[in-house]
């Protein structure tokens, strides 16, 4: 209680402040008057007395302070008047403030804008309920060394579901592609067929309508469609009469029972935008084909492992395997976390981010101590007479960590404006490369992190100079003269080693740069095993009833291709269901005659079905054999055409033409109820009659093995791509080929600017090229940095060292000589900064191995490059103060102090 | 202002204080005087230390100030014991003793 009404006390003390220093005034007044009556009364003259009183008192001035101390709130008033004098000192001092907020606003700022990226991207969970407990259940072969992992057959997934107690949930879903007709506008989507417990297993309902119904599972009664938010608003308006509406996909109708919130955005990438019920009857649940794979997604029960479950699955499918050994010997499970399969694969990358950025931090902050530095050594006077008026060397401290503070929050709120500013560019750049890219924002915890950021930076940087700074000797202080530049010599090695220390820090930086741009040329250089020249590529989808036979799909393709062969500046046109650059249809291939549970079983082709011309368009090389021409068509015996390394593996002894192969990829639905079934699995062996040249498809940076291709009329699909080839720009050529659809059919969709086939591959390799980017950025500024550190060190050297130089002019040194001089110190400095940045450089790169490219981290001719022109940015920093050394006026310089 | 001397018995100040003005209320230099006449010349209170202390102990409520008169007709502020600064004053001492004596021990011991 006592100490609560002290508390009272001292906040009220707080308000009342100037009468309660009046009256403390006059206390001591009265005080000091007493006693000096007293003296005088004791004999003493009326000046002895005063004297004798205010000797026996002691300083009032500081008895007061004392005094005061007890009323109020201390702390806060001291930090208000540091506060006060800190924003005066900026003010005053704007060249320099500017500078150091700026280089603190991008440390800053650089720092929330990655930190945002990996806080939304890795560390945030899943926007699901208790999205820990949600996996991805997935089939792993593994014989003989090889593992190959798979998403799930039906059947699998149908045993699994019968037979487990590790999860209160297990789901599947599959991709289905979908041409949605409203009005009389058709747009190809991606959709999900998915099964009873999709959305309660996410933990999502919908926001309109309801979930599915257990009836609706069963064959007859599943034309009905959930839709996500975003094709709701786009379609439909935000229509809120959408339940019980109808809707046209692949020909059928539908009838559309829900909506799903706007936050629901499990696959970004494809962005399905319609659900529809998975039929489970006795064949699915008998479904071992490997092209019927769907995506199993579970939820497991409290308390139980992911070891757990896995032992429980592989129990199960071992039982299974026993059952059918055919088709399910060697199969096993395999089970990971949700957000581990979506960002399992960037976190390196992430880390490695976090880690440049931090290291570009670090050098902003020693620069900044450096600027700090300097400052602090042209206050000394001003400190000196501080602390001799009576301020203790703590306070001094404090005022100046309330400085650099100040500085630092001040350029943390810039520095998140900046980020926040900049965060749209960011995202575009990334979107390709990371996943949950629309998570990122700039929200309440990344603006906490970066406040916390400033506080830390601002100690960071500012406690060296000012337990530097509080050091005064005061008499030296005094007795400097006004150039501010007083015999400072420990001030400037502190701020040598600083920038020792930075130019080691940029070396790292820009050595990575400079392995990252190697590696990216390297790239950019790989064959990849097709030319992309000037071919633009449209999506096309025969959505319409009129197409849904095979035969009508056919005619309309060939159509085309006649029709728009003949538009002049048309070079070559082809059809194909996939390209390189977007996605490979994979599917497993059986070869004829051998073990069905081979090797080869597990492994994928990329599954290409093509028009004739498709070879000659993309510029594939025929190794052996012939491509598809006219005669192979639905009446002719099946063929296909592979790739050589397919040859190779499968084939070693050279005897592929002539083989059978078959690669079961049928429709997504096992019953064709969803799309039109084109034939009987019995029909699909295929003779090899072409061996070609592999196609890079995924990106030089990842080698995807195995293309097989077979003739588009032979198995004729109402989607496909068409790639239509030009020599150059040719001007009118989009309105010759919409004339040309148009006389087929106005309604067929023909985008006027289809994007370029370079466009797609281009973004295969977004990682390398954001990573470059990036590292280019941060250490170009770190050279910036460090080259302004460098200057700031050796001019300060060249203004201390003015005596000195002064003499040597006078006693005959030339121009050269004192350039000489300047140069060899700051040599030395940049030397030993140099040297610790290449150790530092080779013990830091190992962390982008991941990242390079048929480069190695030990490139010895990257290393010297960056030493060149690190160095040479750090010498040319030190031009301008030799070239002032050079110009001291000797008489000037002895005379002055 | 040798500092370190009067920290020592800082706390022990407040506590001399208060016995000073056990017996009525007293302005600063009475206070100070009070201290040196009661322990027989022996202590001799530093008149700025006083003070905070003076202004520390009526924060907390133990004394209460007001000005008036002194004797040779100066205005003075008069400083008087509180009815929690005498229980205070009991408390304290009776801590000083036990605490004192305990130093005591040590000291002959060692």
């Amino acid at each position: 209680m006592r100490r609560f009404k002290a508390m009272l006390h001292r906040w009220k003390g707080l308000f009342r402040r100037r009468a309660r220093e009046a009256e403390l005034t006059d206390e001591l007044q009265s005080h000091l008057e007493l006693l000096t009556e007293r003296n005088v009364a004791a004999g003493m003259s009326p000046e002895e007395a005063r004297f004798a009183a205010l000797r026996a008192f002691g300083g009032v001035a500081q008895v007061a302070e004392r005094t005061r101390d007890e009323w109020g709130l201390v702390w806060i008033e001291q930090f208000g008047q540091d506060l006060r004098g800190a924003f005066r000192m900026l003010r005053k001092n704007p060249a320099f403030t500017s500078i150091t907020i700026a280089i603190i606003a991008l440390g800053i700022g650089a720092t929330t804008s990655i930190f945002s990226i990996v806080n939304s991207v890795m560390l945030r969970p899943l926007p699901y309920p208790e999205a820990g407990r949600l996996v991805i259940v997935q089939e792993m072969y593994s014989s003989d060394g090889t593992v190959s992992v798979r998403n799930v057959t039906p059947g699998a997934f149908t045993a699994w579901r019968k037979q487990e107690t590790s999860f209160s949930a297990l789901a599947s879903d599959w991709y289905w592609p979908a041409n949605v007709t409203v009005g009389d506008a058709v747009t190809r989507r991606g959709g999900r067929i998915v099964s009873a417990n999709y959305f309660s297993t996410y933990g999502v309902s919908p926001v309109l309508g309801r979930d599915f119904v257990p009836e609706e599972f069963q064959a007859g009664k599943s034309d009905v469609l959930i839709l996500n938010y975003k094709l709701w608003v786009e379609l439909f308006n935000s229509d809120p009469a959408i339940i019980g509406q109808r809707m046209k996909v692949n020909g059928r109708t539908y009838e559309i029972v829900g909506v799903l919130p706007k936050s629901f955005l499990p696959d970004p990438t494809t962005d399905p935008g319609l659900f529809s019920p998975q039929v489970v009857d006795a064949q699915y649940e008998t479904e071992f084909r490997y092209t019927k794979i769907v995506t199993a997604l579970g939820r497991l029960r409290p308390g139980v492992t992911i070891e757990t479950a896995t032992t429980e699955l592989n129990l199960i499918s071992s039982r299974l395997a026993q059952q059918y050994p055919a088709q399910r010997k060697g199969w096993g499970v395999k089970v990971t976390p949700l957000l581990e399969t979506k960002i399992g694969k960037v976190r390196p990358f992430l880390y490695l981010l976090s880690a440049t950025v931090g290291l570009l931090l670090v050098i902003a902050c020693v620069n900044v101590a450096n600027l700090l530095l300097a400052r602090a050594s042209a206050r000394q006077k001003e400190l000196a007479v501080r602390i001799a008026l009576g301020a203790s060397r703590g306070r001094v401290i404090r005022q100046l960590l309330v400085e650099s503070l100040l500085l630092s929050v001040i350029g943390g709120v810039l520095g998140c404006v900046l980020a926040y500013v900049s965060l749209d560019a960011l995202v575009a750049m990334v979107k390709l490369t990371l996943p949950r890219t629309k998570e990122i924002a700039v929200d309440g915890q990344v603006l906490g992190f970066a406040f916390l950021l400033s506080l830390l930076t601002g100690v960071g940087f500012g406690v060296l100079p000012a337990l530097r700074a509080s050091r005064v000797d005061l008499s030296d202080a005094m007795k400097a003269g006004s150039r501010g530049a007083s015999g400072d010599a420990h001030g400037n090695r502190l701020r040598s080693v600083l920038v020792v220390f930075e130019i080691a820090l940029a070396l790292v930086l820009l050595s990575g740069a400079g392995l990252l741009m190697n590696s990216f040329i390297h790239l950019q250089q790989v064959p990849v095993g097709f030319d992309m020249g000037r071919t633009r590529v449209v999506k096309f989808s025969l959505a319409s009833a009129r197409y849904q036979t095979p035969e009508a799909a056919r005619l309309v393709v060939h159509q085309v291709l006649d029709r728009l062969s003949v538009v002049p500046g048309v070079q070559a046109i082809a059809f194909s269901t996939a390209g390189p650059g977007w996605g490979r249809d994979e599917a497993p291939v059986e070869i004829a005659g051998r073990d069905a549970s081979d090797a080869a079983r597990a492994d994928g082709v990329g599954f290409y079905l093509v028009t004739p011309d498709y070879f000659r368009l993309m510029g594939i090389p025929l190794r052996r054999g012939r491509w598809f021409d006219a005669h192979d068509n639905e009446s002719s015996a099946k063929v296909a055409v592979v790739s050589e390394d397919f040859v190779a593996k499968n084939f070693p002894k050279g005897d592929a033409l002539g083989q059978q192969v078959r690669v079961d990829t049928g429709s997504p639905d096992p019953l064709g109820k969803k799309m039109q079934a084109i034939a009987r699995p019995e029909d699909y062996w295929a003779e090899i009659i072409g061996i070609v040249g592999h196609v890079h498809e995924a990106g030089p940076a990842n080698p995807t093995p195995f293309q097989m291709y077979e003739p588009y009329d032979q198995r004729p699909v109402p989607y496909a791509n068409l790639f239509i080839r030009s020599q150059g720009v040719v001007p009118g050529l989009d309105r010759a080929l919409r004339k040309a659809m148009n006389q087929i059919d106005p309604e067929l969709p023909l985008p006027d600017a289809g994007p370029y086939l370079m466009e797609f591959y281009d973004n295969l390799i977004g990682p390398q090229r954001f990573s470059l980017f990036l590292f280019s950025v941060f250490s170009l500024s770190a050279l910036v940095l460090s080259a302004m550190g460098t200057y700031g060190v050796v001019s300060y050297s060249v203004a201390q060292r003015t005596r000195e130089i002064g003499i040597r002019v006078a006693i005959g040194a030339q121009a050269s000589d004192i350039r000489r001089l300047v140069f060899t110190r700051a040599g030395l400095l940049i030397g030993i900064g140099l040297v610790l940045g290449v150790v530092g450089a080779l013990a830091c790169t190992q962390l982008l191995q991941s990242l390079l490219y048929e480069v190695t981290t030990r490139d010895p001719l990257t290393l010297v490059e960056v030493i060149v022109v690190l160095a040479a940015t750090a010498l040319l920093a030190c031009w301008l103060p030799a070239r002032r050394a050079t110009k001291v006026d000797p008489i000037i310089a002895l005379r002055a102090e | 202002m040798a500092k370190e001397k009067t920290d020592l018995i800082y706390g022990t100040l407040g506590m001399l204080v208060l016995r000073a003005l056990q017996h009525g209320p007293r302005h600063g230099l009475g206070t100070a005087d009070r201290i040196h006449e009661i322990s027989g010349d022996a202590l001799r209170v530093e008149q700025g230390a006083l003070y905070p202390a003076l202004h520390r102990l009526e924060a907390e409520g133990l004394i209460r100030a007001e000005w008036g008169i002194s004797d040779n007709n100066r205005k003075a502020r008069y400083y008087e014991l509180t009815a929690a600064g005498r229980k205070q004053l009991v408390v304290e001492v009776e801590h000083w003793q036990r605490i004192s004596a305990a130093v005591n021990i040590v000291l002959a011991r060692a």
